[in-house]
């Protein structure tokens, strides 16, 4: 029998219900029929704008919240499916990383405790020797001392406090760690190192990384695969190079020009971005108020996700627009 | 001879410490600034660039000690007092902060925030600054101007909330504008239409620009000219598209190694060993010996001279190039 994917995300979607003491109460659709699957040992980058709904995947994903459909498949059974007991005892196989790695470590705490806590939940608790076996081979795998487990997170630079929450994450062994922004918050020579990091750990211990970010380049850097989300959807998804090389979305295309580069001096020789105009994305592409390639089906027609053929460079990826072979043609002919 | 808008000579600037001792933060700063000119400042947290932004706008804290000149159209800012400094920032200087959410008035309408400095600066009635306020909306690009004016800043987002930043930045027509990190918060669209803005008014209205930004990208796109800052000190000086080809400084060389970028299959990034120092722990001599790829012994001897190897390109290194070889 083949093993089945680490997380298969089947048709996810999650409505907020918002107003009610002012306004007429209304739905907001956070997450639209997302699907997608996230293979082992792989770190598996997700792209979009705020608002997009990465967050919302990022906090289903971790079962920290519950879908209005859809479902998703840790190593092929349904977190959502399972009973509140059996969902603890897994949930020592997925952790998170939060972005801010000030809020995110319990100043009160040594790190020897704040590493050490997921420990607690667990069935089979660790004793004291043992726990403390663990976090200081924990510390080492991130690169701190074993004796920094007695200092205050306040001693620490904020690339260390990360991998105080990356030794945190990984201490119950998980097989998959979800980084919500994980590196947004550090400086540049600091962000690198932690990049590097979660690489090695996917490269030594095969551990599987989510990587939730707006930033492409890191991306880029990093991830094997790509998922690009814009307004709750799953615009385009494929091997993380090819994605940014030879974008087949326009909004893909439309993030990797906005990016600003160190090799590209001045102002860039481009239209100015135009103000859209709000539209109904119930119909339609919701990205068409802002592609300069949208069409009038675009307006009335709503692109599934698709296989643009089995070329060499167009295996393994897929995207959601009509119009993608047109911006195929465009980009071979640059 | 014209006087330039802006000349810093010899800005140190220390903090007095609890315990009743001067740390020493900005060391030997001087720079000069014409109108309409973009200057970028380059470096990470604890470099002290904050700090000699805030100097610049006379929003020095209390506890702050700086000693050197900063001349604004050739009046002393650190020889002002509270007066007429008040009269002068926000006047001629004008800041735009990174997080745009905290630094707005959460219980004010934008449109009355844009107002509000030109009835108290300028003397308008709220009918007219009002209505000026408005005008600057649109010159931000602000959609539906008339209407947002009269919003809160919760109803708006990251972007817009940026707009009404610079708004009001700009109500007061400076002839200086500080950006501390003004795109860090905002989506790459988001940022790319916001540097524009910056651009349009630096261009059509000779505002001259100080943009703080540890994003060399950013730095790269809106600035002819770049400034290293690294605990305190400047590392390297020079025009943008030359620093950034052709650093001088190791330092600067690792920032443009660490930028995130499409590596071989399993590649590394390259990273800079270490973590920036405190200004209480600096390294004897150079103050990046610690974590410099390239230090010799004399690197430990004492702190670089600030150098010109180039006319208009400044460094501090002795290995760099034009430098005397121990």
């Amino acid at each position: 029998m083949i093993e089945p994917p680490l997380v298969d995300i089947r048709h996810l979607s999650r409505d907020y219900a918002s107003g009610g003491l002012f306004a007429g109460r209304h739905v907001t659709r956070a997450l639209t029929d997302v699907s997608m699957t996230v293979h082992r040992g792989t770190i598996h980058g997700i792209v979009g704008e705020s608002g997009c709904g990465k967050s919302t995947l990022a906090r289903l994903v971790m079962a920290l919240d519950r879908p209005t459909s859809g479902s998703v498949l840790f190593e092929g059974e349904d977190l959502f499916g399972v009973s509140a007991r059996e969902l603890k005892r897994k949930r020592r196989d997925f952790q998170m990383v939060f972005q801010d790695p000030f809020g995110s470590l319990d100043p009160r705490q040594t790190v020897g405790r704040i590493v050490a806590e997921p420990l607690h939940v667990l069935d089979g608790k660790p004793g004291r020797a043992e726990r403390r076996d663990k976090v200081a081979a924990m510390l080492e795998a991130v690169g701190l001392s074993p004796d920094h487990a007695a200092r205050y997170p306040h001693a620490f630079s904020g690339g260390q406090r990360q991998r105080i929450a990356i030794a945190r994450a990984l201490i119950t062994e998980p097989k998959l760690v979800v980084a919500d922004e994980a590196v947004s918050a550090l400086d540049l020579s600091v962000q690198a190192q932690v990049l590097n990091l979660l690489m090695d750990l996917r490269d030594r211990r095969g551990v599987t990384v989510l990587f939730i970010t707006h930033n492409l380049a890191v991306v880029d850097a990093v991830a094997d695969r790509v998922g690009v989300m814009y307004r709750g959807r799953l615009v385009e998804s494929g091997p993380a190079q090819a994605v940014f090389a030879r974008p087949l979305h326009p909004y893909t295309r439309l993030l990797a020009d906005a990016e600003p580069d160190v090799t590209r001096f001045g102002r860039p020789d481009r239209p100015p971005l135009s103000v859209s105009a709000p539209i109904d994305v119930g119909v339609g592409c919701s990205f068409r108020n802002r592609c300069p390639r949208a069409v009038a089906r675009c307006a009335t027609e709503r692109p599934e996700l698709r296989s643009l053929g089995d070329e060499p460079d167009l295996r393994d990826r897929q995207t959601a627009c009509h119009r993608a072979e047109v911006l195929l043609d465009a980009e071979t002919s640059e | 001879m014209t006087q330039p808008l802006l000349r810093i000579e010899n800005l140190a600037i220390s903090i007095d410490r609890p315990d009743g001792a001067r740390q020493p933060i900005v060391t030997d700063i001087s720079l000069t600034l014409e109108a309409g000119e973009t200057l970028g400042i380059v470096g990470e947290s604890g470099s002290g660039k904050s700090l000699l932004a805030l100097a610049v706008m006379g929003l020095l804290p209390p506890v702050a000690r700086p000693t050197g000149r900063i001349l604004l159209e050739g009046r002393d800012l650190l020889a002002m007092d509270d007066e007429t400094l008040c009269s002068v920032r926000g006047r001629r200087v004008g800041l735009i902060f990174q997080e745009p959410l905290t630094a707005l008035n959460p219980a004010m309408t934008v449109g009355d925030q844009i107002a509000e400095g030109m009835v108290i600066q300028d003397g308008l009635s709220w009918r007219a600054a009002r209505r000026e306020a408005i005008t600057l909306l649109d010159r931000v690009r602000m959609p539906e101007a008339a209407r947002l004016s009269r919003s809160y800043p919760h109803a708006l987002s990251g972007g817009q909330r940026q707009r009404v930043g610079i708004a009001i930045a700009l109500a007061m027509k400076p002839a200086l504008m500080i950006a501390d990190e003004p795109t860090t918060a905002l989506d790459v669209t988001v940022q790319a239409e916001v540097l524009d803005i910056l651009d349009d008014l630096t261009r059509d209205a000779g505002m001259a620009l100080i943009l703080v930004s540890h994003d060399l990208g950013v730095i790269a796109r809106m600035c002819a000219r770049t400034l290293v800052l690294y605990a305190g000190r400047r590392l390297e000086e020079g025009l943008t598209r030359d620093v950034l080809t052709m650093p001088l400084n190791p330092y600067t060389r690792g920032l443009l190694r660490a930028v995130p970028r499409r590596q071989p299959q399993d590649g590394r990034l390259q990273t800079i060993p270490g973590t920036v120092p405190s200004f209480a722990a600096l390294p004897p001599g150079c103050v990046f010996s610690d974590r410099c790829p390239e230090r010799i012994d004399a690197c430990h001897a004492a702190e670089p001279r600030w150098t010109y190897p180039v006319p208009g390109r400044g460094v501090r290194c002795i290995r760099a190039p034009g430098e005397a070889m121990p």
